[in-house]
């Protein structure tokens, strides 16, 4: 089943310089996809018409045949670059504000994940660490039952061993129906988890896409490897 | 949907605002007693005076403090729920865009209406404490600035005009509620305007926006009232006081029609702006 389609996509946000140009997409269900690509050339930005905060200039996207809009928001989880949740929140609050605008989030779950972090539940988010809110925000957005997961760069500026969570919180809690979107530069991180993966240049244009085990069975090369060669 | 979002915005708005409102309160119950002082200045030495002097200023102080917390919580919530980083929560939650526009009028006009109710309620309260005569044995004791405001009010009435009188007295209420509603929906549009056109500063844009347009607006209708009020000076001379009643049920709508197409003005603006010129970049 066809999870998102993009059709002729273009947003710019000068005038004249498109940051995606006639962009097209389309991702199918079950599938975890790595969208890779250099700092600058649209990953953040589709991420973001994808989940409805940015407006395109032309062009339209659907998930689950929904146009974006407050049906495609119920389909879609989104983890950002930053932490999005109010300081002065608890974590108790926190799972109680997603229980209740979310028909999909699993109350049980998420707060399972929360004490397997060693942390109290009643504990005020800004009393956490950058490390630990990121890995509450995954959580949180992990523990829906969404259709489409849009990572936006999950694992930059984390630790290590953060990173090992991370990756393991997003591979344990995946449901195969479902379609998850990983954006990231860090390629050799992220790579053992990826189907399938898509090298976006400037403007949007794909370089290269395919799955991911036959191109490294075809080349002989890691994904990192022919991220270097394509962007050479 | 909306009903949920409002919890959340009470809850997070009324945490300071009950402090603040408690204070006041309390502040206020205090300054019953420096009331009573000050109006019985006789029978207390003048140290006592003068500091029920000193502290009824300090509640004076605290309203206006009260207001302005009031004001800064409203429209902080306004922009940090929609313009920062929580925005990107805000408008990934499958609502439509309208529908947390409304829930912050809503909440913040509520905030605002409460904190001039209690504003009112405490000045009551005080005045209630007042004794005119300086003697708590004073038949007049009690109630003595509600009772003079009524009063006031009651010599404006004219005989065989107290439809119209009372028609004009509900317009001013209504036009005071709905000019508080035009100020929040200004200062969000000016907000929203600040948002979206400045790439830095933004808050600092939409106090400039803010600043110039009212100031320009307030120009506007300086010139209209030097223009007006003469005429209408004139022309109300001439004619008898019932008239010039009935004449003001006019004016007055045609005011309170003016301040409600202001914020329809307002509110399409806000909801095209958020809905179409709104990008969380």
């Amino acid at each position: 089943m066809m999870v998102l389609q993009c059709k002729n996509v273009t947003k710019s946000y000068k005038k004249g310089v498109p940051v995606l140009k006639d962009f097209n997409l389309e991702v199918e269900s079950g599938k975890i996809i790595g969208l890779l690509g250099p700092n600058g050339c649209g990953k953040s930005t589709l991420i973001k018409l994808i989940s409805g905060l940015l407006q395109p200039d032309s062009g339209k996207i659907t998930v689950c045949g929904e146009e974006i809009g407050e049906k495609s928001k119920a389909l879609v989880s989104y983890l950002p670059e930053r932490c999005y949740f109010s300081p002065s929140m608890k974590l108790r609050e926190l799972v109680a504000f997603f229980s209740d605008f979310y028909t999909d989030f699993d109350a049980a779950r998420a707060e399972a994940l929360i004490k397997d972090l060693k942390i109290d539940i009643n504990s005020n988010l800004k009393s956490l660490s950058k490390g630990t809110k990121e890995k509450v925000l995954l959580i949180m957005v992990m523990s829906r039952r969404a259709r489409l997961y849009l990572l936006d760069e999950p694992i930059a500026g984390v630790d290590p061993a953060a990173r090992d969570y991370i990756l393991g919180t997003i591979v344990s809690n995946y449901d195969p129906e479902a379609t998850i979107i990983i954006t990231t530069h860090l390629i050799t991180d992220i790579e053992q988890v990826l189907d399938e993966f898509v090298f976006l240049s400037y403007g949007g244009e794909i370089l290269k896409t395919g799955n991911a085990e036959e191109a490294r069975n075809e080349s002989g090369k890691s994904l990192n490897e022919l991220f270097k060669e394509v962007f050479r | 949907m909306i009903r949920k979002l409002l919890k959340y915005d009470f809850k997070e708005m009324m945490r300071f605002w009950l402090i603040a409102a408690i204070t006041t309160a309390v502040l206020s119950v205090i300054g019953c007693g420096c009331a009573n002082v000050v109006s019985c200045y006789q029978k207390y030495p003048e140290a006592i005076i003068i500091l029920s002097w000193i502290f009824l200023a300090i509640v004076g102080l605290s309203y206006l403090a009260f207001s302005i917390v009031a004001i800064i919580i409203v429209f902080a919530r306004f922009y940090k729920n929609l313009f920062t980083d929580e925005g990107y929560l805000t408008f990934t939650l499958p609502i439509k865009k309208i529908t947390v526009l409304n829930s912050k009028i809503i909440s913040g006009f509520s905030i605002l209406f409460a904190t001039s109710a209690v504003i009112f309620a405490e000045i009551c309260l005080i005045l209630h404490f007042v004794i005119i005569g300086g003697s708590p044995s004073d038949s007049s004791t009690g109630a003595i600035g509600i009772r003079i405001i009524w009063e006031l009010i009651n010599a404006l009435v004219v005989d065989g005009y107290e439809l119209a009188f009372s028609i004009n007295a509900l317009l001013v209420f209504l036009t005071s509620i709905a000019a508080t509603l035009f100020k929040l929906l200004f200062i969000y549009v000016c907000i929203t305007i600040g948002s979206i056109v400045a790439k830095k500063a933004k808050v600092a844009f939409a106090i400039a926006f803010y600043y110039i347009a009212s100031s320009s607006f307030g120009t506007l209708m300086g010139i209209l009232y030097t223009m007006v009020v003469p005429f209408l000076v004139e022309r109300t001379t001439q004619i008898s006081k019932g008239a010039g009643i009935a004449v003001g049920v006019l004016i007055f709508s045609a005011v309170f029609l003016t301040v409600l197409l202001g914020c329809a003005f307002c509110y399409a603006f806000l909801n095209k702006a958020i809905d179409r010129k709104l990008n969380l970049a």
